[in-house]
């Protein structure tokens, strides 16, 4: 049975509505979609139309408040190893050096030892074989978010949900690290969700951009990214490509101007 | 290196005032003594006196009723961080306790636990025990959200998250309330050995006052100020040792 080991990734029917002290606030209206195993799928959407919110479901960090979450045929209650998260602020352990960090989940797993192989695959691939003795306070922000990555994966998850890991980065850095995920990625073949609110960043990196509407949020507007693979910088370069960006970028700002209002 | 010189200057500058305010002024020894007779009433306290033991047995006081509030003071701020339930038991209690003062109690103290060192370590206890556990409480609770649903994402339990994570974020927190209250400590050993003791630091000041004995007060005073200052520098070092991954200079 094919489709029963499969790990797609099914969002059925997800809406959220917050109980604050103003009243309910219906931060996602009801959201389907599924993402095939192996793919990268990136979200655009406004500031505060659900993106967060959205991503912290399918993590089960958030509770929704009606749908259901889905992998393969299994249904998604609570956060685990199979779904590794990064967050856009930093989320390293302070106390622990680069080497520990990444193997924290291998740890209180109680699979190091097996693992511990796969530590240092992953200390190479985001180049930091240099600094495993490092602690997070004396690490770039860039550096930080590639441990992050590589401390996500090396639980061997089945998909790697990323809430605008790069946000925080400078223009220089974003696009290193675009490059690096990309890199990493064409190597694990993880599927990938990633939430940006830049453009040229949604485009450059995946397979399918999911555009958001204002909130409450919905899926509004699907676009299939087609270049060719492995992509390189210079590809933002490309006509074709600010072409695809330009058009995203109007959909986007409609949203934008409707969540001003 | 050159804020350290700074503070010493200044020691010194207080020291050369108070030499020529006692010696050219007209203050009269019973209200501000000369330096050199407290140093004399240091070392005559110390040869004749057995001063020794008076510092011993205050050091031993603070650190017994301390080491107490910590014993408990530390799980109970950090079960109180976690559920619901048990802040729900304490909170209210201990924010009222915590307004009364402990010199209040030393009289029922004394009816329950009489004279001896139950009594002192009793006071001191009282006196930190609640703010060093609501202190706690916070340190614990202020650990970054993020870093828990972190721990749960890479597959962390909710024990594992209590002991691997919010438990260790909360160390240097712990150290530097730890170090706060310690200080408290010392002000609550006075005020109990000042109450009914026989020995220990307060009562050597107590008895030194009912003959006017200023230089002799004047040197139990510097020594709590010598020992606090100790204290407080070893807690300093200690964190410094423990939580040097939190300075970009390394460890
Ligand atoms: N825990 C919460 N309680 C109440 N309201 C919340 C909570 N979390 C989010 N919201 C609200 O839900 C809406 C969506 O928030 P969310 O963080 O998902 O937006 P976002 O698309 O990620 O925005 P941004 O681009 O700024 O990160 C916002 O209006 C926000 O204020
Ligand atoms: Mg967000």
């Amino acid at each position: 049975m094919p489709e029963q080991q499969s790990h797609k990734l099914i969002i059925k029917d997800i809406s959220k509505t917050f109980l604050t002290k103003k009243g309910p606030l219906e931060a996602l209206s009801p959201t389907n979609l599924t993402i095939e195993e192996g793919s990268f799928v990136t979200i655009l959407g406004p500031s505060g139309c659900g993106k967060s919110t959205l991503i912290r479901i399918i993590a089960g960090l958030e509770e929704a408040t009606a749908g259901e979450i889905y992998i393969g045929v299994r249904k998604v209650k609570g956060p685990g190893a199979d779904r590794g998260m990064v967050f856009q602020n930093y989320t390293l352990f302070p106390w622990l050096t680069v080497e520990k960090n990444i193997s924290f989940g291998p740890e209180i797993q109680g699979n190091l030892k097996e693992k511990q192989e796969y530590v240092e695959y992953f200390l190479e691939m985001i180049g930091l074989q240099d600094f495993r003795h490092h602690y997070p306070a004396q690490l770039s922000g860039g550096m930080k978010q590639r441990v992050a990555i590589a401390r996500a994966l090396v639980n061997s998850p089945q998909i790697l949900l990323m809430d605008e890991p790069f946000g925080a980065l400078d223009a220089q850095t974003r696009i290193i690290m675009q490059e690096v995920l990309l890199k990493v990625w064409q190597k694990t073949k993880k599927t990938v969700v990633f939430i940006t609110h830049d453009v040229d960043e949604a485009v450059f990196l995946g397979d399918i951009v999911y555009v958001m509407s204002a909130r409450p949020g919905s899926i509004k507007a699907e676009e299939y990214i087609v270049f060719p693979r492995p992509r390189e910088f210079e590809l933002k370069m490309q006509p074709e490509f600010i072409t695809q960006s330009r058009r995203l970028l109007g959909l986007i700002r409609e949203e934008s101007y409707k969540a001003m209002k | 290196m050159k804020n350290k010189v700074i503070g010493c200057v200044t020691f010194i500058g207080l020291i050369v005032i108070w030499i020529l305010a006692t010696t050219f002024g007209t203050i009269k020894p019973i209200f501000l003594p000369k330096p050199m007779d407290v140093i004399e009433a240091c070392v005559k306290m110390f040869l004749k006196e057995n001063y020794i033991h008076d510092i011993a047995v205050s050091v031993q006081r603070v650190f017994g009723g301390f080491f107490a509030a910590a014993l408990f003071g530390i799980p109970l701020g950090l079960l109180m961080s976690v559920s619901e339930k048990v802040c729900a038991v304490f909170k209210p209690l201990i924010s009222f306790i915590r307004y009364m003062p402990a010199s209040a109690f030393i009289p029922m103290f004394i009816i329950w636990f009489g004279l001896g060192e139950t009594e002192k370590m009793a006071v001191i206890f009282y006196g930190s025990f609640f703010y060093l556990t609501l202190m706690i409480m916070d340190v614990a609770k202020n650990v970054d959200e993020t870093l828990i649903e972190v721990s749960y994402t890479l597959g962390a339990r909710k024990r594992q998250v209590f002991l691997k994570v919010i438990l260790r974020a909360s160390l240097p927190g712990i150290m530097d309330a730890l170090r706060t209250t310690f200080g408290a400590a010392w002000t609550y050993l006075i005020v109990a050995e000042i109450v009914g003791a026989s020995s220990g630091l307060g009562y050597a000041i107590q008895s030194a006052s009912r003959f006017l004995k200023t230089e002799k007060m004047f040197v139990g005073i510097i020594t709590i100020g010598i020992l606090g200052l100790i204290s407080d520098k070893l807690f300093a070092l200690i964190y410094k040792k423990s939580f040097g991954y939190l300075n970009k200079g390394g460890v």
